[in-house]
């Protein structure tokens, strides 16, 4: 994939209609030199209740609801400058800015967002890297017996 | 018909009703209009949301009862979802910005919807071969036979652990059940995104601690074809 062939359209799955329909999210589709799909992933911002419940304020954070690679995109092209995970990776990052800064101008205080979220498999070492490298960091107590959580601080 | 003396209503009572938004309002007046009968429904469904021991799953499914219980729509079939998870997903189908991915977005209902009619009919017909009761299946699973009724009744879709869980108590493949397990990967990220939760004081810690920190210097792209509004 070389540079300005690497398209990137709104491909709404199952999951990111209900994202559009109730929460301000977006879908992004990564498509390869010959327009097939190569990975995809989606954001959207979200509220969970923040301590002490039932009545404690919203914690807003964006969180990545999906985020996937074919596995045989995987590692290619080898030019980390085009590699398909860092464009994903980066697109991702940029957009979260992009919406924080629109829900910063259009939104109260307390619904501003400087966080990314999302939950990777503990067992996928790779992908776990790719985030580190991305500045994604473990977030504590958030783990089940399959996933574990991670955080990006945006810088906005 | 008693009547009520309104000096015994709390004033309490008084100022809530006042700060009540129209769609609470149009909650408490449909469960007004429901017989006894299906308010102690909606009044037992609140009790397990509020209890501790509550899982994320069954709350889901009890917020889905009260929901069909309240907002079904008979002209739309008797038991399908209540109008906020229909009104979603039928206004992205039908109202979606870009004119050319509607019958996208169609497409992947029909899809999704026919694999969980698929699901319903394999599970009955697993269930009558293997001469499993629904009770006896709620047990293996650990959830309700409610909630059992509900997925053979096209009530609720389940969720994938659920397939998993369902699959392993009937000792049959996941695949025997759903045919397509990447679609039933969808139904994980949506129910897990639209359940709130109430966070513990260690993962509130934990959230805090994040946003205190240094943001991350990264590089961000632009793609080209990306258009934003």
């Amino acid at each position: 994939m070389g540079e300005g062939g690497d398209g990137v359209d709104q491909q709404l799955g199952s999951a990111g209609l209900h994202r559009e329909a109730r929460h301000e999210g977006l879908d992004l589709s990564k498509r390869g030199e010959d327009d097939s799909i190569v990975g995809f992933s989606s954001l959207a911002a979200t509220g969970w209740q923040k301590w002490p419940p039932p009545d404690g304020k919203r914690s807003r954070l964006l969180y990545v609801p999906q985020l996937g690679l074919d596995q045989k995109f995987r590692g290619y092209p080898p030019d980390p400058e085009w590699r398909y995970s860092n464009q994903i990776l980066e697109h991702l990052i940029g957009e979260a800015v992009l919406l924080a800064k629109q829900i910063q101008q259009e939104k109260p205080p307390s619904k501003h967002v400087d966080l990314i979220t999302l939950k990777v498999h503990r067992d996928n070492v790779a992908a776990r890297r790719l985030y580190e490298r991305y500045g994604f960091e473990l977030l504590h107590g958030f783990d089940d017996n399959e996933h574990l959580m991670m955080s990006h601080k945006l810088g906005l | 018909m008693e009547t009520m003396n309104l000096k015994d209503i709390p004033n309490d009572a008084f100022r809530a009703i006042l700060k009540m938004d129209a769609k609470q309002r149009e909650f408490i007046h449909r469960f007004l209009e429901c017989s006894d009968e299906v308010q102690s429904v909606v009044r037992s469904m609140f009790a397990v949301i509020e209890h501790s021991l509550t899982t994320d799953e069954d709350r889901q499914r009890a917020m889905t009862t009260i929901t069909d219980a309240l907002f079904v729509n008979p002209m739309e079939g008797h038991g399908r979802y209540g109008f906020d998870f229909l009104t979603a997903e039928r206004d992205a189908a039908q109202k979606h910005e870009q004119v050319e991915r509607r019958p996208v977005v169609a497409a992947r209902l029909d899809q999704l919807d026919s694999q969980e009619a698929t699901f319903a009919e394999r599970l009955r017909k697993i269930l009558d071969e293997k001469n499993v009761t629904q009770e006896e299946l709620a047990v293996r699973i650990d959830c309700t036979q409610s909630a059992i009724s509900k997925m053979l009744s096209r009530n609720a879709r389940p969720q994938r652990k659920t397939i998993l869980k369902v699959a392993q108590a009937l000792n049959v493949q996941p695949t025997d059940l759903w045919p397509n397990m990447e679609v039933a990967a969808i139904l994980d990220s949506v129910n897990d995104f639209f359940v709130d939760r109430e966070l513990t004081a260690e993962q509130s810690k934990s959230i805090e601690a994040a946003s205190a920190r240094t943001a991350a210097k990264v590089k961000t792209r632009e793609l080209p074809s990306r258009k934003r509004k």
